[in-house]
C-alpha cells in the first residue's frame, strides 16, 4: 500500500517536474515554425491537452504497461528501458559487490585497529572516495588505465573488460560510505557489554569480531548498503554517460536534455520501482538479522 | 532555354544568348568537379572491395531515417549516408548527383531535371522520376511533418513526370535558392514503391535509399551502423562498415580516438582540441564555414541601441581575434560579415571592425550612453555547432563589454529555454544568435534580417532588407541575384543591425594512424560524408 502511494507520488512529481522544465516542441520545431506549426506538433504529442488530462492518460496507460513512445527515438519507452535494464543491473551488482568487498574488511579492521595508521589511511581513502565526483573519477580512470597503461578499453559494452572501469568508479564511491558506517558500527559494537562478556568467556578474538560484534553492527551496515543502492542508481546516470554504458541512466539523462517526457517519466518510475524493491528486500533482511524486528502484528 | 550538362565543358564556354538564365557562372566550377570525379572513376580499372570497419564517436545522434519527415538539420547526419539528392554536398560543395543536368525556363518558373539512369535503390528497385515526384510531394503534402516544408510549399506548384528519367518542377515563382541552399537542393530521394508498400513507420526502421552506404543495423540512442553499398552509381565507399556511436562525454570521445577505439571524434573543442593537436598520431580536420554567429539588440529594452554608433561601439569593444585564438582554439575566425566566404552572395573586401576600446568608449560617449549603463546579456549554457564553447566565448564578450564601461547583467539559458525565449520575442538586451549552414544569403535574409525573421526575434526592421529579400526571391538570374545579395551585405556592413562575431568551422579529430583519407563536406557540420572514409589496411 505504502509502496503504491510512493509510486503515485513519484509519478506526480516526475510528471510535474518534467513539464515545468520546458517543452520538447521547442527543441523539435525549426525556428521558422509558425505558431500553428508548433501547436500542430504539440497536438500530435498530446501536449495541447490540460495537464490534468495528460496526467490521467499517463497514469491509466502506465497501469496497462504503456509508458508512451519516446519523442526523440520514436520507440516504446518501456521497451527501451527493458532493453537497457540488464546493462544497468549488471553494473550495479558488480559495483555493489566491489563496494562491499572493499568496505567490509577495511571498515572492520579499522575499527579493530582504531587510531592506528591503518585506521587513518582508511579514513583518508573514505573521505577521498566520498568527495570525488564520480564523473571526474571516471575520467581519471580512463586516463590512467586506458590511455597511459593501455590495459582496458575506454568505454563501451559487450566485452567482459568493459565493465571494469565503470564498476571501479561506482564501487569505490559506495565503498567509501559503507566503510565509514561499518567502522563506526563496529566501534559501537566492540565496546558493548556482550563483547566484553564474550572475551571474558574466552571466545577467540576473531569470533568475537566476526560473529558477536559484526552481527550486532550489521543493521546500520545493511541500512547504509541499501541507501547506497540508490546512490548507485544515481551514480549510474553519470557513470554510464562517461563510459558510454548503454544502461537506463544514460538514456534517462539524454531524455532529460531532450525534454523527452515519456522517456523521462518511464525511466524515473522504473528506477523508483527498483529502489522500492531494494528497500523491501532490506526490510526483510532486518527480520533475519534481528529477531526483535517484526512486521507482523501479534 | 539553356541546358546545363554535368561534365560538359562546352556548356560553360559556349555562347551565351542574352536574356537566358545565367546559371553557368555559378555552376561551371561545380560541373568541372563532377567531370573530374567521373574521370577518376574511369581511371581506376578494378574496383577495390570495401574493407575494414570505422567508428565515428559523435556527441549527438539522429536516427530519424526518413528524409520526407525531417525534424532538424541534425537528421542530415544519417540521411546523407543513406540517400542521394538531386545534388549532393561534397568536400567541393554541391555537385550534380541524381540529377545529371537541368533546364530552367526563361521565366524561371519551370525546371526540368534529367535524371541519372541505372541508379538502383538498396533493395534493387530502379530509381526513376516517380521517386523524385513522390519525395517532394510528401514534403509539401497536407500530412507532411517535414520541418522545413514551408520553404518547399511556397515555390512549388506541382511536380510532373515527363519521362521515366525526366522530372518537371512547375513553380509558382522562380526558385533560384533551390540550387544554392542545402536544404532544398540536397533533398534526399526515397523510393516510392517501397515506401508505399511498407508505410512510413516500417520505412523508418528499414530505410532504403540510393546512397553510398546502406543501413546495416541501429540501436536507438546508442549507435547506427552502415554498410558499403557495392552497387553504388558513384564513388563507392572504401570502408565496409561505418558506425556512428553516441558518446556524450567529450573526454571519452577523445580517449576512444587516442586509443584507436574510434577513428573520428566529433564535437571536440577547447583543451581537448589542443591535446589532439599535440599528439602526433592525431589530427584536426576542419569543415570550414559551417557556422557563424552574431550579436543582436533588443531595441525596446535598450532604446540607446537603436543608435548605430552604440552598436558599432559594441563591435569595437569585442576582441574577436583573442577569443577566436584562445577560446575556440582556432576553430573560429573573426567575421567581417554575417555572410561567410562560403555563402552565396558573399561580398569580398568588407573591412573587419578593429578591436579598439578607446573608440568604443568614445562612440558610447558620443551617443550619450553613460559609463555604468546596465545591459542585460544573454548567456547560453550549452554550445551550438555554430559557436563552439559558447558559454566561455560569451563570458569573454561580457568581459569586453564591461571593459568598455557597460555594466553587464548576465542571464543564463539552456537551449530549450533559449529557444522559447527567441520564439516569443522575449530576448532581453544583448543576445547572440547562431547561424548553422550559412550557404545562401537569401536564406540568411529570410531567417535573420527581414522584419518577420524568427532567429532575430523580429528585432531588425530595415525596409530595404525586406525589399531585397522579395526581389532576390524571384530573380532567376544567378549573377543578378548575387549582386542583390551583395548589396544587402554592403548595407548591413554599414548598418550593424547584427554585430558579426565569428566564422566557425566544425572541427573533427581524426586518428591519422588508422584513417588514410576522409573528406567531410564543405559548409555543414551535418554532412560527414561517411562514405569517403578510407582506413589504412
Amino acid at each position: 500500500m505504502q509502496a503504491l502511494l510512493t509510486m503515485l507520488l513519484l509519478s506526480v512529481i516526475v510528471f510535474g517536474l518534467s513539464r515545468l522544465s520546458g517543452d520538447p516542441v521547442n527543441l523539435m520545431a525549426p525556428m521558422e515554425a509558425s505558431a500553428e506549426d508548433i501547436e500542430r506538433i504539440r497536438a500530435s504529442l498530446g501536449l495541447d491537452k490540460p495537464l490534468i488530462v495528460q496526467y490521467w492518460y499517463f497514469v491509466t496507460n502506465a497501469l496497462q504497461g504503456d509508458f508512451g513512445r519516446s519523442i526523440k527515438w520514436d520507440r516504446s519507452a518501456a521497451e527501451m528501458l527493458i532493453e537497457r535494464f540488464p546493462a544497468t543491473l549488471w553494473l550495479s551488482l558488480a559495483s555493489m559487490l566491489l563496494g562491499l568487498a572493499l568496505a567490509l574488511p577495511v571498515g572492520i579492521y579499522s575499527a579493530v585497529k582504531r587510531d592506528t595508521w591503518f585506521d587513518s589511511a582508511g579514513k583518508i581513502v573514505a573521505l577521498l572516495g566520498q568527495s570525488m565526483p564520480t564523473f571526474w573519477f571516471g575520467i581519471l580512470l580512463i586516463l590512467f588505465f586506458s590511455l597511459w597503461f593501455g590495459l582496458l578499453p575506454t568505454s563501451g559494452y559487450g566485452l567482459d573488460e568493459h565493465i571494469i572501469l565503470p564498476t571501479v568508479t561506482l564501487g569505490l564511491f559506495v565503498a567509501a560510505a559503507i566503510m565509514r558506517v561499518t567502522r563506526s558500527a563496529m566501534l559501537d559494537a566492540l565496546e558493548a557489554d556482550y563483547v566484553r562478556t564474550a572475551r571474558a568467556k574466552g571466545v577467540p578474538e576473531w569470533r568475537v569480531i566476526m560473529v558477536h560484534a559484526l552481527k550486532n553492527g550489521a543493521i546500520p551496515i545493511l541500512t547504509i548498503t541499501a541507501l547506497q543502492a540508490a546512490t548507485i542508481l544515481r551514480g549510474a546516470v553519470v557513470t554510464e554517460t562517461v563510459f558510454a554504458w548503454p544502461g537506463v541512466g544514460k538514456i534517462a539523462i539524454d531524455a532529460v536534455y531532450g525534454r523527452d517526457f515519456p522517456l523521462v517519466q518511464a525511466s524515473v518510475l522504473f528506477m523508483g520501482v527498483i529502489f522500492l524493491v531494494v528497500n523491501f528486500v532490506v526490510d526483510m533482511l532486518y527480520v533475519l538479522l534481528d529477531p526483535r524486528i517484526s512486521y507482523i502484528k501479534r | 532555354m539553356m541546358l546545363i550538362k554535368a561534365g560538359n565543358e562546352s556548356a560553360c564556354v559556349g555562347r551565351e544568348p542574352s536574356k537566358m538564365v545565367n546559371l553557368k557562372a555559378a555552376f561551371c566550377p561545380l560541373m568541372g568537379a563532377v567531370a573530374m570525379a567521373a574521370g577518376l572513376v574511369v581511371a581506376i580499372p578494378a574496383y577495390a572491395q570495401p574493407k575494414g570497419s570505422a567508428v565515428v564517436a559523435v556527441p549527438a545522434l539522429s536516427q530519424n531515417t526518413d528524409p520526407t519527415a525531417t525534424v532538424s538539420t541534425a537528421d542530415y547526419m544519417i540521411h546523407e549516408a543513406l540517400y542521394d539528392g538531386l545534388l549532393n554536398l561534397t568536400e567541393k560543395g554541391k555537385v550534380a548527383a541524381l540529377a545529371e543536368s537541368w533546364v530552367i525556363s526563361p521565366d524561371g518558373k519551370q525546371i526540368d531535371f534529367k535524371l541519372r539512369k541505372n541508379v538502383k535503390f538498396h533493395n534493387g528497385d530502379p530509381f526513376t522520376a516517380e521517386d523524385v515526384k513522390f519525395t517532394f510531394e510528401r514534403i509539401i503534402g497536407p500530412d507532411s511533418t517535414h520541418s522545413y516544408r514551408r520553404g518547399f510549399i511556397d515555390p512549388i506548384d506541382r511536380i510532373e513526370v515527363v519521362e521515366p528519367h525526366t522530372v518537371r518542377f512547375v513553380l509558382k515563382q522562380p526558385w533560384p535558392a533551390f540550387f544554392t541552399t542545402a536544404r532544398f537542393a540536397l533533398t534526399h530521394i526515397v523510393p516510392k514503391k517501397y515506401y508505399e508498400q511498407v508505410g512510413a513507420k516500417a520505412f523508418k526502421e528499414k530505410p532504403v535509399g540510393t546512397g553510398a552506404l546502406k543501413l546495416a543495423d541501429m540501436k536507438a540512442g546508442e549507435w547506427t551502423k552502415f554498410e558499403a553499398n557495392t552497387d553504388y552509381w558513384g564513388a563507392k565507399a572504401k570502408t565496409q562498415f561505418v558506425t556512428q556511436r553516441l558518446v556524450a562525454e567529450p573526454f571519452t570521445r577523445y580517449a576512444m580516438l587516442e586509443k584507436g577505439e574510434a577513428d573520428i571524434a566529433a564535437g571536440i573543442s577547447g583543451a581537448l582540441l589542443e591535446k589532439v593537436r599535440s599528439n602526433k598520431d592525431l589530427k584536426v580536420i576542419l569543415s570550414p564555414y559551417s557556422g557563424t554567429s552574431g550579436l543582436l539588440f533588443n531595441k525596446t529594452d535598450l532604446p540607446q541601441f537603436a543608435d548605430k554608433r552604440v552598436r558599432l561601439a559594441v563591435a569595437h569593444a569585442i576582441n574577436r581575434e583573442a577569443i577566436a585564438k584562445n577560446i575556440t582554439g582556432g576553430v573560429c575566425e573573426p567575421a567581417s560579415s554575417m555572410l561567410t566566404p562560403g555563402t552565396f552572395g558573399f561580398l569580398e573586401g568588407l573591412p573587419q571592425v578593429s578591436y579598439d576600446l578607446n573608440k568604443a568608449k568614445a562612440l558610447l560617449k558620443e551617443a550619450g550612453v553613460q559609463p555604468g549603463t546596465k545591459v542585460p546579456f544573454v548567456y547560453h549554457t550549452q554550445s551550438f555547432a555554430a559557436l563552439p564553447g559558447a558559454p566561455q566565448v560569451l563570458e569573454a564578450i561580457a568581459g569586453n563589454l564591461e571593459a568598455a564601461g557597460l555594466v553587464v547583467e548576465r542571464k543564463s539559458f539552456d537551449t530549450d529555454a533559449w529557444l522559447s525565449m527567441m520564439r516569443t520575442n522575449k530576448a532581453p538586451g544583448i543576445y547572440y544568435t547562431p547561424v548553422g549552414t550559412p550557404d545562401d544569403a537569401g536564406e540568411l535574409l529570410n531567417s535573420y534580417f527581414t522584419a518577420n525573421a524568427g532567429w532575430t526575434t523580429r528585432s531588425i526592421a530595415v525596409p530595404e532588407y525586406d525589399a531585397i529579400y522579395k526581389q532576390q526571391q524571384v530573380t532567376a538570374d544567378l549573377e543578378a541575384r548575387k549582386k542583390l545579395l551583395q548589396k544587402f551585405a554592403k548595407l548591413e556592413s554599414e548598418n550593424f543591425e547584427m554585430v558579426p562575431l565569428f566564422w566557425c568551422a566544425t572541427p573533427y579529430a581524426v586518428n591519422s594512424k588508422r584513417v588514410k583519407d576522409w573528406k567531410p563536406a564543405l559548409g555543414s557540420g551535418n554532412y560527414l560524408s561517411l562514405a569517403t572514409i578510407e582506413l589504412n589496411q
